[in-house]
């Protein structure tokens, strides 16, 4: 445990710091709210839209359907690179993997989760 | 081996079946049969040895305990599927029995799992669909409480498992249960992480808070999983992780077990009779008698590993058989007590908190009221609620009773003798709650005694589960000795 007190202190002197650099601003700096500062800033303009509206599901789900096929590229790619030595376990491992995914694939085809409207 | 294929097969299988024809009924039908079939190969030809050899060991190992099990989990798994699909809005899906499958499919691999990572796959395959299992109900507020709140938990509960099992790859340069952890801080360190992860999944209290708010909240048919075969599962991989690659730490984790053990008997039974909702009682009378499994495995004895084996499948039966008459109570609340306007009755349980912001359509929750008159209604089945209620409590010729003395009589020799006396007190406590039930089915009268006179058919396939959970309460308090003996010899044969 000796070895990690360096991590400690780095750890307990930025944390110091951290604290300091917030907490001079709130003891010194004077507080004056106004409409403009209190805005939301925007590129300089003025903002168009709330930003805390609540938007489509259906972007959450294609986010989760392309991390699913995201990682099967992940596996395919060194699958591909080492298939010379993997014989045939490594080659039907993989086509288990990938009937278990088109499984997946065909499940959600069929209840129309890749439908936009 | 071939159960698992057989049962995973059928699981992708009856996935396609269920998307292409949304058919409910077939579905549970089909995965109530893959259950059973994949239980063939275990009776007829039962194989043991390690599976998925690895440099450090194996990734799973089969035992002749960890088949015994296997069977358990299997031939159950029907009776908890007929809780789940006991046909009403929430369920009538295919997706609900092949989660509860999948869920089932986990628990085998984590039964039989003899590494830390297929310990963690198998955990995470059988915790993934019992958090969707929770929020099934995806209209009803509570519902969603409950999965979010059991999703969130149930991940910080695997991160420290999996941050234990760092520690643990760390001290021993394996994740095999071959590997024997040695005495240091790092390793205290692991242990302790391990330890809180799986007092988690089993709702032993100092990790219990999410299991009164998810029991509430899920939809009855779900709990049918949620709060069985799970601790199944987990008390039997906690058997072997205590005494394969811990079992040189047991000064560390049995006084931690014990503490774990007396800390979830006083506060389960002391909270427990303050409850009027139904599935939040049925909560903390989970985590009482998660109590006495916890117990029995810091005992640490073959006799104790036998008795908290014993314990969990009486535990579960009981609790199936409560769940079911629930979900028969739920068929009947539509008859039940309403208000003058014909409203349900606004029952405001549980932390203001918690009810705050909840739509005013969201369903009245299953109460003692829901209790009142049941004897006049359904002399029958207030009966079969009484002794699965007694069984839980532990009461001299029923399941559970044995199921307790052969948790305390090993204990008793082990020397934890005021951990016995307190466990003893809390039952009394928590008799108090189960016989306040039953004086509410048998003495109360409803406030509004109307529309006896058209009470709904019950739904076979619950009124099965119900029988079935009274009759084997009854068997195993009179012959404990038909599941004791078996579980004594495998027991034995595994320290």
């Amino acid at each position: 445990m000796q070895e990690y007190f360096p991590i400690l202190l780095f750890a307990a002197v930025g944390t110091f710091i951290a604290m300091v650099m917030l907490a001079i601003p709130m003891l010194v700096n004077p507080l004056r709210k106004t409409g403009t500062k209190l805005s939301t800033y925007e590129c300089g303009f003025e903002e168009f839209d709330s930003p805390r509206k609540p938007f489509d599901v259906r972007f959450y789900l294609v986010a989760i359907l392309f991390i699913v096929f995201d990682l099967e590229v992940a596996f395919l790619f060194p699958w591909a690179m080492a298939l010379q030595d993997i014989p045939w376990y490594g080659f039907f491992s993989m086509m288990l993997f990938l009937i278990i995914l088109t499984v997946g694939f065909v499940y959600e085809w069929k209840k129309g989760a890749l439908e936009w409207e | 081996m071939l159960t698992l294929t057989i049962l995973l097969a059928a699981i992708l299988v009856i996935l396609l079946y269920g998307a292409y024809t949304e058919d409910a009924k077939g579905t549970t039908l089909l995965t109530g049969l893959a259950a059973l079939i994949a239980a063939v190969p275990l009776i007829m030809q039962p194989t043991t040895g390690a599976l998925f050899q690895t440099d450090n060991g194996p990734l799973l190992l089969q035992t002749p305990l960890s088949n015994a099990l296997w069977l358990i989990t299997l031939l159950l798994t029907p009776a908890v599927l007929a809780l789940g699909a006991s046909n009403t809005k929430v369920t009538a899906k295919p997706e609900f029995s092949l989660l509860t499958l999948l869920s089932v499919a986990g628990a085998l691999i984590l039964i039989t799992s003899h590494d830390f990572l297929s310990l963690y796959v198998g955990l995470e395959l059988m915790s993934f669909p019992l958090y969707i299992l929770a929020s099934f109900q995806r209209d009803n507020a509570r519902s969603s409480e409950a999965g979010l709140k059991y999703f969130i938990l149930g991940a910080l509960a695997s991160g420290l498992f999996l941050y234990g099992v760092s520690l643990f790859y760390a001290s021993t340069g394996s994740t095999n249960f071959s590997a024997a952890l040695p005495l240091g801080t790092m390793p205290a360190a692991a242990l302790t992480f391990m330890l809180v992860a799986f007092l988690f999944k089993l709702s032993s209290a100092p990790a219990h808070f999410w299991t009164p708010d998810v029991y509430a909240g899920a939809p009855t048919p779900a709990l049918g999983i949620i709060a069985t075969l799970p601790k199944l599962a987990v008390i039997a991989v906690l058997l072997r992780v205590l005494h394969l690659p811990l079992i040189g730490s047991l000064s560390l984790w049995q006084p931690v077990l014990l503490a774990a053990a007396t800390l979830s008997m006083v506060w389960g039974s002391i909270a427990a009779t303050t409850q009027t909702e139904l599935k939040r009682l049925l909560a903390y009378s989970t985590i009482g008698n998660m109590s006495f499994m916890v117990l029995g495995l810091a005992t640490g004895t073959p006799a104790a590993a036998a008795g908290t084996l014993f314990y969990v499948v009486t535990y579960i039966l009981g609790t199936l058989g409560l769940l079911a008459i629930f979900r028969l109570l739920e068929d009947e609340q539509g008859t039940g007590p309403r208000n003058a306007d014909g409203s349900e009755p606004a029952r405001v349980t549980g932390h203001p908190s918690r009810v705050r912001g909840l739509p005013p359509q969201a369903e009245s929750q299953l109460s003692t009221e829901n209790l009142k008159g049941l004897l006049s209604r359904r002399p029958l089945l207030t009966v079969a609620l009484a002794i699965n209620l007694l069984s839980l409590a532990g009461i001299p010729p029923l399941a559970g009773f044995m199921a307790k003395l052969n948790v305390l009589m090993p204990a008793v020799n082990a020397g934890h003798i005021p951990f016995v006396l307190i466990a003893l007190a809390s039952s009394i406590v928590a008799l108090y709650y189960s016989l306040n039930l039953i004086r509410h089915a048998v003495f109360s009268k409803p406030e509004k005694a109307s529309e006896t006179s058209q009470l709904p058919t019950l739904n076979v396939q619950l009124s099965t589960v119900v029988i079935l959970t009274t009759v084997a309460a009854l068997i195993l308090g009179l012959f404990p000795g038909l599941l004791l003996t078996p579980l004594t010899i495998l027991t034995t044969a595994f320290f």
